[in-house]
């Protein structure tokens, strides 16, 4: 365990993405080809930052998220997290790392074991992550209270719970593992929509409470605003736009990000896209993604806003 | 005022069992004026597809219609019988769905699919039910020839432009759409809703809206029923419900979607484990504003995050 708390002292990024590049191969009856799922990412995410990455399906967000826990094997890059590279982690150094980095998954319903109580699947938790507790009744009473449930649902199974509390669960299970990172997979995707907020506001509060840092996977724009202190917008697998959450929805500049604000359900709205605007931002977006003279450029600095632009073309 | 299109009374539905009978709608009322756009909003479980299929008369067993009359240009619905029931449907009202996009046929082809609705509604030949789909299809801004395609040649969006495009061949005074982009990315949904607006424009039926996005209900729709637990907990035009609604649940509701502009403000959803009891009948509370009475506080809102 000294590894691990010397690293939580140290200084720089908890998460450092570096040109990370992954493909999957879809093959047919007679040819094989390589579809890329990631390309050339670059990402920073600072302690007790929330980052949040969208974009729609298939462009690649979920994949990320993925080669965070190990669950993929990146084809080429580098991932640091809390300054230890975590290519070719196995055996005690892979379980380590799966306690410091935790994931929420989008199925509350799926992940958590039907046959056993919610007792049983937090003590699994803690044993496996903190052996050294001896009163786990007592830390099991306090993770559900973090969660904002009280201890009465330790002895009812899954299914007694509501979508919202399954949730709750699942995070303290994580929260059983003591980890400094969280990846949330579209975690309040499958639950309704009134208690949805909660645990938003929940995760919200992990990061202040407990300086965990981040990583919110959504399709949902509007609840990446509410949450994170930064988006990064997936298109195609490249990052294509990124910036300070408020600032960025204000002033997007990259056609795929216009494209997406200008989608979003909002009654308030006064400039409708139509669909002419529409297929101008489609144009210029298939144009920019076969650029060869694509470039960063910053847009405000104070906000890390920047966008990958056509070198020609005016923003 | 002229007779609404469909007009739904005191619906009460139940799911009964051997030992006890659960209500799916309480004493549900409603009434969709022509051309209108009426949403239900409610999430899952609070009974806005079981009004759905009453409306349709596809219910089974074990639900129950209890109570109440459902009429269609003032004619009982559930008065009517099979034969009845067969020539009403699609030509009066059509439905879409939930993820009605896989609800085609993967062995057919399109074409096929819209000859047979036509003519088994309609009749007529099979090159004049042809020629409709082809209008159909340039209405949803589909090429006409693919109509030759089979389903899985298809993406998600054409697919569920396909079968609304089929819920419109017969004119219908009144459309039926349940939850029509849940499962679709934000600018497909986007694309759905305008051909929807187009083809409502176009065509002039009414639209009985079901979704649990609040977002997207008060875009669309002209007037909107809450649903929790069965019942209507506040009814009122979407401009009166989306800026003075007074149910806490529809705050809740209203609250779970975050604004895209503005300052980041704390919102409330419902606290685990809140639940409305024994909702009461609606009050008037003016300008097409009804509202359940209740004793729950209402949500604060609009803290600093």
């Amino acid at each position: 365990m000294t590894s691990r708390t010397a690293e939580k002292t140290a200084v720089g990024p908890a998460v450092s993405i570096h040109a990370l590049s992954k493909s999957y191969s879809s093959s047919s009856l007679f040819k094989r080809k390589a579809v890329p799922a990631l390309r050339n990412i670059d990402l920073e995410i600072q302690r007790g930052e929330i980052v949040a990455l969208v974009g729609e399906s298939g462009s690649g967000k979920s994949t990320l998220a993925r080669c965070l826990a190990l669950l993929e094997t990146p084809d080429s890059g580098e991932v640091l997290v809390n300054g230890q590279n975590i290519a070719g982690l196995k055996g005690a150094a892979a379980r380590e790392y799966r306690s410091e980095v935790q994931m929420v998954f989008q199925d509350p319903f799926g992940s958590l074991n039907p046959t056993f109580r919610v007792e049983h699947i937090l003590e699994r938790a803690l044993a496996l992550h903190q052996p050294e507790i001896k009163s786990k009744r007592n830390e099991m009473a306090r993770l559900v209270s973090t969660v904002g449930l009280s201890p009465e649902v330790l002895s009812s199974f899954p299914h007694e719970l509501s979508g919202g509390q399954r949730q709750r669960i699942a995070i303290a299970r994580v929260l059983a593992a003591k980890p400094s990172v969280i990846l949330a997979d579209e975690p309040t995707s499958m639950l309704d929509v009134s208690v949805r907020i909660g645990v938003l506001n929940l995760l919200h509060k992990l990061r202040d409470e407990h300086g965990i840092t981040i990583l919110y996977v959504t399709h949902d724009l509007a609840s990446a605003r509410y949450l994170s202190d930064r988006i990064a917008v997936l298109n195609e697998g490249r990052i294509v736009e990124s910036g300070e959450s408020v600032a960025l929805l204000a002033q997007p500049r990259h056609p795929y990000t216009r494209l997406l604000v200008g989608a979003v359900p909002n009654p308030d709205r006064d400039n409708n896209l139509d669909a002419s605007k529409r297929a101008a931002l489609r144009e210029q977006i298939a144009r920019w993604s076969t650029s060869p003279n694509l470039k960063k450029r910053v847009i405000d600095e104070a906000n890390q806003h920047w966008v990958l632009a056509d070198e020609g073309e005016m923003i | 005022m002229s007779v609404p299109v469909l007009e739904v009374q005191d619906l009460t539905v139940e799911y009964v069992s051997d030992e006890r009978a659960v209500r799916g709608a309480d004493r549900v009322s409603f009434a969709i004026h022509s051309g209108e756009i009426f949403g239900l909003a409610g999430e899952s479980g609070c009974g806005k597809s079981t009004i759905a299929n009453s409306i349709m008369r596809l219910l089974k067993d074990p639900a129950r219609i209890t109570h109440g009359k459902i009429l269609f240009d003032g004619k009982d619905v559930l008065g009517m019988d099979e034969a009845e029931l067969r020539a009403w449907r699609w030509n009066n009202v059509a439905m879409v769905f939930q993820s009605a996009m896989n609800s085609l046929n993967p062995v057919t082809r399109i074409g096929e699919q819209f000859v047979d609705v036509i003519r088994t509604h309609r009749g007529g030949t099979r090159a004049a039910a042809l020629q409709r789909a082809e209008e159909l299809l340039k209405m949803v801004r589909i090429d006409p020839a693919r109509l030759r395609a089979y389903p899985h040649q298809l993406s998600g969006g054409q697919r569920q432009r396909i079968v609304i495009a089929m819920a419109c061949a017969l004119n219908p005074r009144l459309l039926i759409l349940d939850e029509p982009t849940t499962a679709l990315d934000v600018v497909v949904q986007q694309e759905i809703l305008e051909q929807i607006r187009e083809l409502q424009k176009e065509l002039g039926f009414a639209i009985l809206f079901i979704t649990h996005d609040m977002s997207l209900m008060l875009e669309l729709s002209n007037r909107i029923g809450i649903m929790y637990g069965g019942r209507i907990v506040e009814l009122a035009p979407a401009g009166i419900l989306h800026h003075d609604s007074r149910h806490p649940y529809t705050q809740a509701l209203l609250g779970a979607f975050p604004p895209l502009h503005g300052p980041k403000l704390k919102l409330t959803g419902l606290a685990e484990g809140v639940k409305f009891t024994n909702v009461q009948d609606l009050k008037d509370l003016g300008n097409g504003h009804w509202v359940a009475p209740t004793d729950q506080p209402v949500l604060s809102q609009g803290e600093a995050l």
